[in-house]
């Protein structure tokens, strides 16, 4: 089979996310989460005093917070099995010829050297539990941008700054899983852009996961000063075990005054993974944050990304789509908080069901009392392809202020028999109309992506749409 | 009793605290209802309780799926029924419009439980009207539930008009045969506080279920409310529809759903709420849900939460009204809007009497 380049892709083959390389990595931690795999960890990353302390505390809170029991069922995500920490044999570097030749070519299939070359300002790997190369453009690099690997970051220049920032949007409180990854997070990115610097290229990190069996918990922190403009995208895939693999990262993004960031994610884990992500960021004055996401992979998905509004007149945009087909439950949706004057949300979201897939779009609007003048607007629209699946709408509102305009709306329902029939009036198959039609469907989110992502996007819509008649 | 009540039935998030509410109930008298010609009463009227778990949607289903009523605000309030010995009043409809009007007073700690069965293609009218004398510190439950025969249809309308310190759990449930419809208008004018739930079984292929609320919610009142449509036939329709104004330093929480199962090909479902929020100091939650099993199902929800429109206010202080009564003009007017959808003349002009009360 010829080879393909991912992001450049007129045409897709899902095997290109199902190779698997030989699971020779250097050093792999024994299974489940323990005080000693922990400190163990910690060693391992060389932590300074307070990361190792904050990794015991995230500790002890995992332990006594419980299993999240209003969502997805999760019993078959067995922690006392899945391996924390997996170091590959690599290390990390700023040259691809650097990277060892098998998950070179697992990041070449993928298309992320290409990518990179052609449209990206900087690139991260991540390759199981830590990342394998990471660099930035020379012109990002003169703007003062700075990206890099989130333990560098820890213990370099930048480590106040990190310590400052690290886990203050997802404390280890907020739930059982950002407390597991407050204990065990490894690998991942900071990036910095400076006040006024507009960056015009997206920043790109790709996480794949390798290791059967594994955990990814990687950082991603995110500061983008005043006035700065920043796109950042993320990219995460693995190939398909039998047994359990968990995702629990957690990405923070600091919007300051009159900053803007745009957080783009194609998410297609395999159908074994948990993918039990946070996302959080906090938006300042006159700052705004736009979320595009897709979601097409993993087993089970618990993921809100998290707009925090607390200064005036601060923005959010949420735009996703989530496609479940046989074997899935995405719990996806969105939580916006507006907590200042004339603070303004939109949200956006489409679902797909197919397969006996589930869907089930979960949101949160909070408008404090302060929040005088802002305006938010949630729409929601699902399509069930069969009576097989299932597809859910869970929106939740507490509003705090009568100065405020709040508009909810949701639809439900399934592709015409008209619109079927008048495609296949001029030609198409029926699989081929209801491919189209989904695609249409996923519009709204996909002309908010880069082109190669949407093209992306589209055609796993299509790859999941194979099959669908009958 | 601790009960729980008015659970979602698809649960979200802990820390919203939407989830259902917990409360106590300890009535210590029940109520009787006086029937009208046509009426029959069963001699049966012994409360059978209920052996769900109120935290347990998948019991709920279960217990849904087995034909079984299981109201709005859940099973406890059957416990309840059953631990102070509240007994069921069991009637069978006749074309005779029944009217409970009950009026509490100081004191009072009442529980009335009805069901009515409502024989095939009859139609019933039945009223409930929740008043209380002045200055009255009360506690009152009242539960109704309804076996809907096939081609058969309801009017349900409840007038609530109770003072600041009366406590009202206003429990409903429904079971709809085939063709069967149950059309329900709930105006509430005046509450300490209300918990409402109302639970419609549409197992009939072309049941329907629809219900029109309109609320004033004012002072220190409250309002925890729990609607939900069960499509299990073929072509069954609902559509809820609730428009409510929150003054003062009011609380309202709305859970409605929409909840499509496997086989109810065809249905349609809407449920809109528009919520006036006439001041600071108000707090207004919802939790709109749609749930689907089915492919051939239309499911809409709407909502629009916020103070009155700017325009409309400024086009009537144009017209030389102060704001005041402009924002009087248009509480009122959602509650004439839904109080027009009664039938009965002598009850809708009863509660724009209500309403409008400074008028001749």
């Amino acid at each position: 089979m010829a080879e393909r380049e991912k992001t450049q892709v007129a045409d897709i083959d899902r095997t290109v996310y199902d190779m698997k390389n030989e699971d020779k990595d250097a050093y792999r931690f024994e299974g489940g989460l323990t005080r000693e795999i922990v400190e163990k960890l910690s060693r391992e990353k060389d932590d300074p005093e307070w990361m190792h302390d904050f990794r015991l505390r995230s500790l002890d809170l995992y332990n006594e917070i419980p299993v999240p029991d209003w969502g997805p069922d999760i019993s078959g995500l067995n922690m006392d099995e899945i391996v924390t920490y997996v170091r590959p044999n690599a290390k990390m570097s700023a040259n691809w010829d650097d990277v060892p030749a098998e998950i070179k070519n697992t990041f070449e299939k993928l298309g992320i050297p290409q990518a990179e070359i052609n449209s990206l300002a900087g690139v991260g790997a991540q390759y199981d539990s830590e990342l394998v190369y990471h660099n930035v453009r020379k012109e990002a690099e003169e703007q003062g941008v700075i990206y890099t690997d989130f333990e560098s970051a820890v213990k370099g220049e930048y480590g106040d700054m990190v310590r400052e920032h690290f886990m203050k949007l997802i404390p280890p409180e907020m739930h059982k899983f950002a407390a597991l990854h407050g204990a065990v997070w490894s690998g991942g990115s900071f990036v910095y852009v400076p006040k006024g610097v507009k960056v015009s290229y997206p920043l790109q990190s790709y996480f794949r996961l390798n290791a059967p069996g594994a955990g990814q918990f990687e950082h991603t922190l995110i500061i983008v000063d005043e006035g700065a403009d920043l796109h950042f995208i993320e990219g995460c895939s693995a190939p398909k075990y039998n047994v359990a693999n968990l995702h629990a990262g957690a990405v923070e993004i600091y919007v300051k005054k009159g900053a803007r960031c745009r957080y783009s994610t194609i998410e297609n884990w395999s159908k074994n993974m948990y993918n039990l992500n946070t996302k959080v960021a906090r938006v300042e004055e006159d700052g705004v944050i736009e979320w595009v996401s897709g979601s097409f992979g993993s087993h089970i998905s618990y993921l809100y990304p998290t707009s925090d509004l607390v200064g005036e007149r601060a923005r959010s945009e949420f735009t996703s789509i989530a496609f479940a087909n046989t074997d899935q439950e995405l719990d996806t949706g969105c939580k916006v908080a507006h907590r200042a004057p004339n603070t303004h949300s939109y949200t956006n979201t489409r679902s797909i069901s197919k397969g006996g897939g589930i869907n089930n779009f979960r949101s949160s609007v909070y408008v404090a009392p302060e929040a005088k003048g802002s305006k938010c607007a949630v729409s929601c629209t699902s399509l069930m392809l069969d009576s097989e699946s299932r597809s859910d709408t869970i929106p939740a509102m507490d509003i705090r202020t009568a100065d405020c305009d709040v508009g909810h709306e949701a639809k439900i329902g399934r592709i015409s028999d008209e619109t079927v029939f008048y495609l296949m009036s001029r030609g198409l198959s029926e699989e081929e109309a209801k491919a189209l039609i989904v695609s249409g469907f996923a519009d709204t989110v996909s002309k908010e992506l880069p082109l190669e992502y949407a093209v992306e996007m589209n055609n796993l819509i299509r790859l999941e749409m194979i099959g669908a008649i009958g | 009793m601790k009960m729980y009540s008015n659970l979602l039935p698809c649960i979200t998030w802990k820390w919203l605290k939407m989830n259902g509410t917990e409360t106590e109930i300890s009535p210590a008298a029940h109520g009787e209802v006086a029937l009208p010609e046509g009426w029959s009463v069963s001699e049966d009227r012994a409360a059978h309780g209920s052996d769900i778990d109120p935290r347990s949607n998948k019991q709920i289903q279960a217990a849904l799926f087995a034909d079984k009523i299981v109201t709005g605000m859940g099973p406890d309030m059957d416990r309840a029924a059953k631990e102070y010995g509240i007994p069921v009043i069991r009637m069978t409809a006749g074309e005779a419009p029944l009217v409970i009007e009950n009026r509490y007073k100081d004191g009072d700690s009442v529980m009335t439980c009805v069901e009515i069965t409502v024989p095939d293609g009859v139609h019933a009218s039945v009223t409930e009207k929740f008043y209380s004398e002045d200055g009255a510190k009360a506690e009152a439950a009242f539960q109704t539930k309804f076996i809907v025969g096939k081609g058969a249809s309801v009017e349900f309308v409840q007038i609530e008009k109770l003072g600041k310190d009366v406590t009202l759990f206003n429990d409903n449930g429904s079971f709809v045969e085939k063709d069967g419809r149950l059309d329900s208008i709930y105006v509430l004018l005046e509450g300490g506080k209300t918990y409402y739930g109302s639970r419609a079984n549409l197992k009939g292929n072309e049941s329907a279920f629809s219900l029109d609320m309109a609320y004033i919610v004012k002072g220190d009142e409250e309002l925890d409310a729990n609607v939900a449509a069960f499509h299990r036939g073929k072509k069954t329709d609902a559509l809820i529809t609730v428009n409510g104004t929150l003054k003062d330093r009011a609380k309202k929480l709305l859970r409605a759903t929409i909840d499509f199962k496997s086989g109810a090909a065809g249905s349609t479902g809407k449920e809109t709420e528009d919520v006036l929020m006439m001041n600071e100091g108000v707090i207004n939650r919802n939790v709109p849900l749609i749930l689907c099993t089915e492919e051939d199902v239309e499911g809409i929800h709407g909502a629009t939460l916020g103070s009155p429109s700017e325009e409309i206010v400024t086009y009537m202080m144009s017209r030389g009204l102060d704001k005041a009564t402009i924002y009087d003009i248009i509480e009122k007017a959602r509650l004439d809007a839904c109080a027009g959808k009664i039938s009965d003349e002598k009850t809708r002009e009863e509660v724009r009497r209500y309403i409008h009360p400074d008028e001749e």
